[in-house]
């Protein structure tokens, strides 16, 4: 996909793209907008906010647990929004899309939903199901955090088929795809912030993703820098994506292997329903960690550490941290709608900063507060807040949030290089110059100390004497260390400056530490039947267990521990890990089995040990006598 | 004792594989344990003899009658058992199928071939799932849960691993000997 899209690119294309540095915010994020490619099926494509708060009403929960209505639904501007009725110490103000709904009105939307969204051409398609690329354990796993669900609060049923009646009315009405843009300009860098609003994010219940909840906020970023005559032209792009911080953000504009330029425009790939930006294509396993296991997954890790170091054992489960996955698939195959520059759909701009009334002063939730705890299914803050009212760090710190405050501009990398490069050749020189001194110095005490050796009277004045010598000696000693260190230095940095002199670039992900990999399509084999045992496995072993629980009650255990290691063994075999399953379980067993051992026969096995021990010594002792 | 001395049958060109002191400890382990086995499956079998004899139409057949002979088996009718007598025989068979079954994978894993390692690992895997089940029966055989656990931690080792080429990214070229050198 991504070869093919280079092959089609003109030339022009792989080289940057300029703009004047005079350029006005809005030109300069109308040059570099991204295309937008969301999957076939997606419901929410990026709005204004004006047609959503006209949809909606405001709320205050308060402390004691009560939702108490601020403003009613058709009255709400961004008059409002921009100076809102104060909210009481605890209490969370949120806007809410819709209203709550009855029995009746919740079938009747869903009704109405399945009727209107009947659209053969835009209608996603799971594929290969998510159960199938993981194991069991993160299978149970999905389980619990279902029932957890049930527990915490959540987006009501019919809310996600409402929302997208409301935001298809909003866009019969006035069809426009809008992102809110931002510049800052920061330590040399322009960055340009292209935020990006929906009406709902229905990643749970349209796509079997992680939550729900009305509106969602995302965003991207783009770094430019000065390159001479007055332009700027892009570097890096950083994309918000779960999972990942910091430097695992960005992507080099020239990194055609991560990143999709099309005409001067970075290509977002944007996940179903979560609406995550990526900068491949593809479909990608979320790893959400269960909090409550946390200590149960440290606890694996020491033992494991303590397995392969202290037993020199080979690892069970592989070598890097346990995790306990939730199979969680993020789907941006990008085979959808596609809005951007030269695309069917076209952006609609608006420039926002900290001087927006909206912006600064709405802190409250841009959907319905349900509650929960871990708050997922809570709808976000504007771009510039968190849910707790706190300022957002890529709000705030746009250089810091893809990991670039550590990063200079290309040119002014350079100057840098050079400036330290200078520091340090003056620093050589000088300290050629001091251990030139102090060496001299160093003889001097040393010819005095050695001249009154032999004089008994000069005892203390030697002391010092030797003291000084001393002192002075691991002086000269550190600052040859350092002269040799800076020598070192200095041909790293002198080399670099030459690399940067003759244009050659760095590898662009060396910076990355964690890449966002889609899974492969070859990652299972045998799909459907994959995907058909995946389904019915975990229903397979239930029934299983019922069977032994009725027809041969005394063989439970045993039955249950053959039933899962074959069921895990079959499994096995559609991952193409079948040779790593039968070590891990039997290793798994034989651990078992040794502490069974141990437990049930501590006593012989001391017994055992003080004999073998008392041979021993005796062996030893008479050896001793024999020599 | 050349029976024992099985080497990996590799093409001249090809370097081959120094088997590890560990692999040989459990072939001769696995070997001991299966060769009981299959004693103690054909012990099982012989002392079943009659019962075993009422399951087969021995008269049908001179061969047969002539074994039979040999065998001082008693001459009876050919009919059922009882689920009673039916057990120990099941028990011969499956002793002495496994052991043979476990023989075979024992001697490939002598010869260092990668899918002897997986298939003596399920054996013993399998072998541990019906030791903890008559340990659950208030039968426990705690020798051979120690053995048959010692077999696997052995067979886990990394060098024995990396004998068996199991991980990759264990491969080390310090195990891999020129057969010119």
């Amino acid at each position: 996909m991504r070869s093919r899209l280079i092959k089609n690119m003109p030339a022009q294309i792989s080289s940057s793209p300029k703009i004047p540095e005079t350029a006005s915010d809005l030109e300069l994020l109308r040059r570099f907008e991204p295309v937008l490619r969301f999957i076939r099926g997606e419901y929410f494509y990026p709005s204004d906010i004006e047609r959503y708060i006209q949809h909606c009403s405001l709320w205050m929960h308060l402390p004691d647990g009560h939702d108490e209505m601020l403003i009613r639904q058709g009255q709400v501007t961004l008059d409002i929004l921009a100076d809102p009725p104060p909210v009481p110490t605890g209490a969370v103000q949120f806007l809410r899309l819709v209203e709550p709904l009855d029995l009746g009105d919740s079938a009747k939307a869903m009704i109405t939903h399945t009727r209107k969204t009947r659209d053969k051409e835009n209608k996603f398609h799971a594929g290969q199901g998510r159960l199938a690329r993981v194991g069991y354990i993160s299978r149970l796993a999905d389980a619990f955090f279902s029932l957890t669900l049930l527990m915490r609060g959540r987006v009501p049923g019919a809310t996600a088929a409402v929302a997208e009646l409301e935001y298809r009315d909003a866009q019969r009405a006035d069809e426009k795809y809008v992102y809110h843009g931002r510049v800052i300009r920061h330590n040399g860098w322009v960055v340009l912030q292209y935020w990006f609003f929906y009406f709902y994010n229905g990643w749970r219940s349209a796509y079997h993703g992680v939550n729900d909840h009305e509106a969602d906020w995302e965003m991207m970023m783009l770094y430019l820098y000065p390159c001479g005559d007055g332009m700027l032209t892009p570097r890096w792009a950083g994309y918000a994506a779960h999972d990942f911080h910091g430097d695992d953000l960005r992507r080099r504009w020239d990194d055609q292997d991560q990143l999709d330029v099309m005409d001067g425009h970075p290509v977002v790939y944007v996940g179903a329903g979560s609406h995550a930006s990526y900068f491949r294509p593809g479909e990608y396993v979320t790893a959400v960690s269960v909090a409550l296991l946390a200590p149960v997954t440290r606890l694996l890790d020491g033992l494991n550490k303590f397995w392969m170091e202290t037993l020199k054992q080979a690892p069970i489960f592989g070598t890097g941290p346990f995790v306990f996955r939730i199979p969680f698939v993020d789907y941006a195959r990008g085979d959808g709608v596609n809005i951007g520059p030269g695309q069917k759909y076209e952006w609609t701009p608006v420039v926002i900063n900290e001087s927006v009334p909206w912006v600064k002063n709405y802190r409250g939730l841009w959907g319905l507060y349900a509650r929960d705890p871990i708050a997922g299914e809570n709808a976000p803050s504007g771009p510039m807040y968190n849910r707790d009212g706190s300022v957002r760090s890529s709000w705030y710190d746009t250089l810091g949030f893809s990991g670039l405050d550590k990063v200079p501009t290309p040119p002014a990398e350079l100057d840098l290089l050079d400036k330290r490069c200078v520091e340090l050749e003056a620093r050589q020189v000088a300290l050629d110059q001091e251990i030139l001194v102090k060496s001299e110095a160093l003889h001097r005490l040393g010819v005095t100390a050695e001249a009154l050796q032999d004089d008994a009277f000069v005892t203390k004045q030697v002391l010092a004497i030797e003291k000084n010598r001393d002192e002075l000696s691991a002086g000269v000693r550190a600052l040859r260390r350092e002269q040799t260190e800076n020598e070192v230095l200095l041909t790293s940095l002198k080399r670099r400056v030459e690399r940067l002199r003759a244009g050659i670039e760095d590898d662009p992900q060396m910076h990355i530490k964690h890449l966002a990999e889609p899974a492969s399509a070859a990652q299972l084999r045998f799909d459907r039947l994959a995907e058909a045992w995946s389904a019915v496995s975990i229903g397979l072993i239930l029934a299983g267990i019922v069977s032994l629980i009725l027809f041969n009650p005394k063989e439970v255990w045993t039955g249950l521990a053959a039933l899962l290691f074959v069921f895990v063994l079959i499994e096995s075999i559609f991952h193409g890990n079948f040779q790593q399953t039968v070590a891990a379980v039997s290793v798994l067993l034989a651990v078992m089995a040794m502490l069974l051992v141990i437990f049930m026969n501590w006593q012989l096995i001391l017994v055992g040990g003080a004999i073998a021990l008392a041979i021993y010594l005796i062996w030893q002792n008479v050896r001793e006598l024999g020599r | 004792m050349k029976f024992f001395s099985f080497k990996k049958k590799t093409k001249d060109s090809e370097p081959h594989t120094k088997r590890p002191a560990s692999v040989t400890l459990i072939a001769w382990l696995s070997l001991i344990d299966m060769f009981i086995t299959i004693l103690i499956g054909l012990l099982g079998i012989w002392i079943m003899l009659p019962q075993v004899a009422r399951l087969i139409p021995i008269s049908a057949s001179p061969v047969l009658q002539e074994m039979a002979d040999w065998l001082e088996v008693p001459q009876t009718e050919t009919g059922t058992l009882t689920a009673q007598e039916l057990q120990p025989i099941i028990e011969a068979v499956f002793d002495l199928v496994t052991g043979i079954l476990g023989l075979y994978f024992t001697l490939n894993f002598l010869r260092l071939k990668p899918w002897g390692w997986t298939w003596l690992m399920l054996y013993n895997g399998v072998v541990l799932i019906i030791l903890f089940g008559d340990c659950i029966r208030g039968e426990p055989d705690y020798v051979s849960l120690f053995l048959s656990a010692l077999v696997i931690l052995l067979m886990n080792q990394k060098e024995v691993r990396i004998a068996f080429k199991i991980d990759k990214k264990y491969a080390s070229t310090n195990l891999i000997i020129s057969k010119n050198s």
